[in-house]
């Protein structure tokens, strides 16, 4: 591949190895829900595996969006969920590092970015993801403090992390020029006055632990309210393109699983592979979706190493994530006919994880508003 | 050099090991093939007297029996040192050794010191007519190469254990040699020993036992499973078992699972009991050297993916099996 | 403490249902087969880094192979080893252990002198297990194979595992230790590491960079041993079915689990 190099065949081959040991049997685990990713998803950070897109100054090794790219390949062969709880840390770290003061980036990014604890983003509200001026959760000054109350909803990870990033209206307009009244705060979990609440069974991305989470009378220092909420929220989006390299590693392994199904199903002494050519060409077919893909995938990556963070084309990639997982793992299913519709085989997760997929962290309808905006 | 091919006399808490006694008899064998060597035991230890009358029961011509107190435990460089100056004295051809943990090691130290030729795990010694040719494995067991030594010696070899295929020798009456263990006195060693600890037999793990047996929905009897206990435990083997096995009811654990969403195994003997041959569960097995399957029915899909297959009972295959074992 | 490890580059036992044999040469066919450090040299690594952890010190890669073995050098290093000798040389090749383990001596005193010399116990293609204890010889060093524990506490103590049980003995320095896969967990690479290694030493060695060597000792001339004949074993699965009485059954399944086992309890 153009884009590899002898230390990214060495850190491809490392993530390899550390998805197939540790990622793999977890990843049931987390899709029944008897686990969660807490665990592994530190381990990952003490290996240094979030280091890579991050530059020195904010505690990485990079910026190399490229390796980040690989990375979130080998998990995606692996599953999509845990994929996707790994890609959020840099959703996360990414931003982090233009809307924190320098203290904050010392005492929260540069942990993070290292394994030491997790972030999350409570935001969500009943009142809608789109519709921040209608939140409820406020901090209110008190002297140096601010005083937080509070609830969110379809909270990622909401008893799993050590720290929240919480969207709190401090004032009761907000002012639609400059957004003043929309603010973030670092608040820890461990604060008496938090609390996770109920979690969501859903369709799929199962194990993410999405819930409700309360804040009651949270006390937190000035110090630990971001200088520059608005670039944490339009930040997220150039970190999104993480989602079409969980769906590349996704629909590659998908395919090759079909593809070995295929050719050791033997029935009358011949391969289902060697008896239909419409089969093959099914697969080929994906396969040709795959490459493209790929080279887009990377294309966009190698655009971010030369500093160029373009969000609409990261958005692209991200709303086609879940649709390419949906057909693949379709298509797949049907090739591999009874067995392709028994969860023991491993495909049918991706389909249920590609719809939740399309809703995480923007949902592709209201993207789609967004390009339109641009033309 | 004297026309002889030694063989390294293991004794462990006093029993002679049984790679000594096949190494015996296949030296016997050798010996009348190559006409005219004596076959000759080495046992280096403290006090040989009991081991000694032993030997020529079991094959060997001339006993050579070093004895000096720097012998009661095994140190390699010490006795690698005693059976290099041995044969440096007494000029034996060949000079055969178990593929024990002593005699792996053993071995090479020796040839090391002698700066001799050596034939590693050996599954079949060969006279040729003009030479002898060791059968090594490699690559896991997928290539089988001769190996021989023209000009160096003497000619060595380590055997594994329980894989030559002889009858018992003839029993001899030995010349016992008593070798001067004097030079040892003069010989340091860099090891000191510090403490032997006895095994309690442990389960092996399926991934990387040699021997796994594996439990399907037809040996989930207290007849299979009971038999498949005591296989396990005779032979140092590992039980897994198939997802259809867990439904039973009889284990939970899914770590001795093999399947798709189980573990692989890479046996040098699987035995299936009872399984079926699903998809999802042969794609754990293909790393298997040799597959032995038994299954009621004739036709059952796992026979297309084992090397052996019995149509029968595991109830009453399993525990024959057994007393053969016994 | 001046530590090295020995790996051995080989072919990936993953790929071993692809290698052949070719007809006429009777050679290994070991084309488009990818290779892997050796998996027993893993866990020689392995015990390295802890030792380096426990007592300060670096740890130095020697490899003999082809120029393509420079790539398990390099995963060494990602591994967190601080330099790294590949000895490459076509007078060194057609080795049997003998000529191996005094090659790699040499290319260990050419370095430097270290303390403790780590490598596996036994290598996944050959498995010989020779190296370990030749390497001793050849250096003059203690040496022990068959190694599941290192304590370096008080002195280098080593526990060997036997068929009946476990022996524990302190090895003096200079010693080599041939450590099992049993002897640890191998840790997973970390990022930084791999990103180091663009930064360390990974040097080719020919055999006239070793010191005071004799030629005749390496490579084929070097070797006692000699190859014959090579036999590949096909695996595929043509399933003969064992006829007959339950108890001739019972007597060929026993066969082959005494056999193939080897096992010395049968």
């Amino acid at each position: 591949m153009w884009y590899m190099n002898e230390e990214r065949e060495l850190l491809r081959k490392s993530f390899r190895e550390y998805t197939e040991k540790r990622i793999r049997p977890l990843a049931r685990k987390l899709e029944a829900e008897e686990e969660n990713s807490r665990e592994a998803l530190l381990e990952m950070g003490k290996l240094g595996m979030f280091t890579m897109p991050v530059p020195e100054a904010a505690g990485g090794t990079g910026p190399d969006y490229i390796s980040w790219g690989l990375l979130l390949e080998e998990l995606g062969k692996e599953g999509a969920t845990f994929a996707f709880l790994a890609l959020l840390r840099q959703v996360f770290n990414g931003p982090m590092q233009a809307a924190c003061s320098k203290e904050q980036i010392e005492k929260y990014v540069k942990p993070a970015v290292n394994g030491e604890f997790l972030i999350g983003l409570a935001a969500n509200e009943p009142a809608g993801g789109n519709n921040m001026f209608e939140y409820q959760t406020k901090a209110v000054r008190d002297g140096d403090d601010w005083i937080i109350n509070g609830s969110k909803v379809l909270v990622t990870q909401a008893s799993e992390v050590d720290v929240f990033l919480v969207l709190a209206l401090t004032r009761d307009q907000i002012d639609f020029r400059t957004m003043e009244g929309i603010d973030i705060f670092f608040v820890p979990t461990s604060d008496p006055g938090f609390r996770a609440g109920h979690i969501e069974h859903k369709v799929g991305l199962n194990g993410s632990n999405t819930g409700s989470v309360y804040f009651d009378n949270i006390r937190v220092p000035e110090s630990d309210r971001l200088p520059f909420p608005m670039a944490l929220l339009m930040g997220f989006g150039p970190e999104l393109s993480g989602y079409a390299a969980i769906a590349l590693g996704g629909a590659e392994a998908m395919i090759a699983k079909t593809a070995d199904y295929l050719k050791n199903r033997i029935q009358m002494g011949v391969s289902l592979w060697d008896a239909h050519e419409s089969a093959r060409h099914d697969l080929a077919k994906l396969q040709m979706e795959v490459y493209n893909y790929r080279n887009s995938l990377y294309g966009h990556l190698a655009n971010r190493n030369c500093g160029i963070h373009d969000m609409l084309e990261a958005g692209a990639l991200k709303a086609s994530a879940g649709p390419l997982l949906e057909k693949v793992a379709g298509e797949c299913m049907m090739l591999m006919g009874g067995t392709g519709v028994i969860r023991e085989t491993g495909i049918e997760q991706y389909w249920r994880d590609a719809k939740a997929l399309e809703i995480a962290c923007f949902s592709d309808k209201t993207f789609t508003g967004n390009v339109a905006a641009s033309l | 050099m004297a026309k002889e091919i030694w063989v390294y006399a293991e004794i462990n808490n006093g029993t002679i090991a049984p790679v000594t006694k096949e190494l015996l008899a296949k030296s016997q064998k050798l010996a009348a093939e190559m006409g005219g060597y004596t076959v000759a035991a080495v046992l280096a230890g403290k006090d040989n007297k009991a081991a000694e009358t032993q030997l020529g029961r079991l094959g060997a011509e001339k006993v050579y029996s070093l004895e000096h107190e720097g012998l009661e435990h095994y140190r390699a460089d010490f006795y690698g040192s005693a059976l290099a100056q041995l044969v440096k004295t007494y000029e034996p051809e060949y000079f055969l050794l178990g593929a024990t943990a002593i005699g792996s090691e053993l071995a090479p130290t020796t040839a090391g010191l002698l700066e001799t030729g050596l034939a590693a795990h050996c599954i079949d010694l060969r006279w040729s007519g003009e030479r002898l040719n060791c059968m090594v494995p490699a690559f896991g067991g997928k290539v089988v190469s001769e190996i021989y030594i023209p000009n160096a010696r003497p000619v060595m070899a380590s055997v594994r254990p329980g894989i030559l295929n002889v009858e018992e020798a003839q029993e001899k009456t030995p010349e016992i040699i008593r070798a001067d263990a004097s030079f040892l006195n003069d010989v340091t060693s860099s090891e000191e020993f510090l403490g032997f600890e006895e095994n309690e037999s442990n389960g092996a793990d399926i991934e990387t036992a040699e021997i796994v047996f594996s439990a399907g929905r037809g040996a989930a009897s207290d007849a299979s499973w009971n038999a498949i206990q005591k296989l396990a435990e005779k032979t140092g083997g590992a039980i897994a078992w198939s997802r259809s096995f867990i439904d039973t009811g009889r284990v939970e654990d899914e770590s001795c699972m093999i399947g798709t969403s189980g573990k692989s195994v890479k046996a040098k003997v699987l035995v299936n009991a009872g399984i079926s041959g699903a998809a999802q569960y042969v794609c754990g097995i293909n790393k298997c050297r040799t597959i032995i399957s038994i299954n009621k029915t004739p036709n059952a899909a796992i026979f297309a993916h084992s090397d052996y297959g019995v149509v029968g009972d595991a109830d009453r295959i399993l525990p024959a099996v057994l007393a053969k074992l016994q | 403490m001046k530590i090295a490890v020995s790996i051995k580059s080989v072919p990936d036992p993953e790929y071993y249902e692809k290698i052949t044999i070719d007809p006429v040469s009777k050679r290994l066919v070991r084309d488009g087969i990818p290779a892997v450090i050796n998996e027993a040299d893993l866990h020689a690594i392995e015990e390295a880094l802890r030792l380096k952890e426990a007592c300060g010190g670096t740890i130095t890669i020697v490899s003999m192979g082809p120029p393509a073995a420079i790539k398990q050098l390099k995963e060494a290093l990602a591994m967190g080893c601080d330099e790294a000798y590949l000895i490459s040389d076509r007078k060194v090749g057609g080795a049997d252990t003998l000529a191996t383990s005094y090659t790699l001596a040499k290319t260990l005193e050419t370095i430097g002198n270290f303390d403790v010399v780590f490598t596996g116990s036994e290598s996944a293609d050959g498995a010989t297990a020779h190296v370990p204890s030749q390497l001793g010889v050849w250096l003059k060093a203690a040496h022990a194979t068959n190694v599941v524990h290192v304590s370096a506490e008080d002195g280098i103590v080593v526990t060997k595992q036997f068929e009946n049980g476990r022996g524990r003995y302190r090895l003096s320095t200079p010693c080599v230790i041939g450590v099992t896969a049993k002897a640890n967990e191998v840790r997973f690479t970390n990022v930084r590491d791999i990103m180091e290694v663009k930064n360390k030493k990974c040097v080719v060695l020919s055999a006239a960079d070793l010191k005071d060597l004799d030629e005749s000792r390496l490579g084929l001339p070097g070797s006692p041993s000699q190859n014959g004949e090579v036999e590949a074993i096909e695996a595929n699965k043509e399933c003969i079915m064992l006829e007959g009485s339950e108890n001739e059954i019972a007597e060929k399944i026993a066969e082959i689990l005494k056999q193939t086992a080897g096992k010395e309890t049968l």
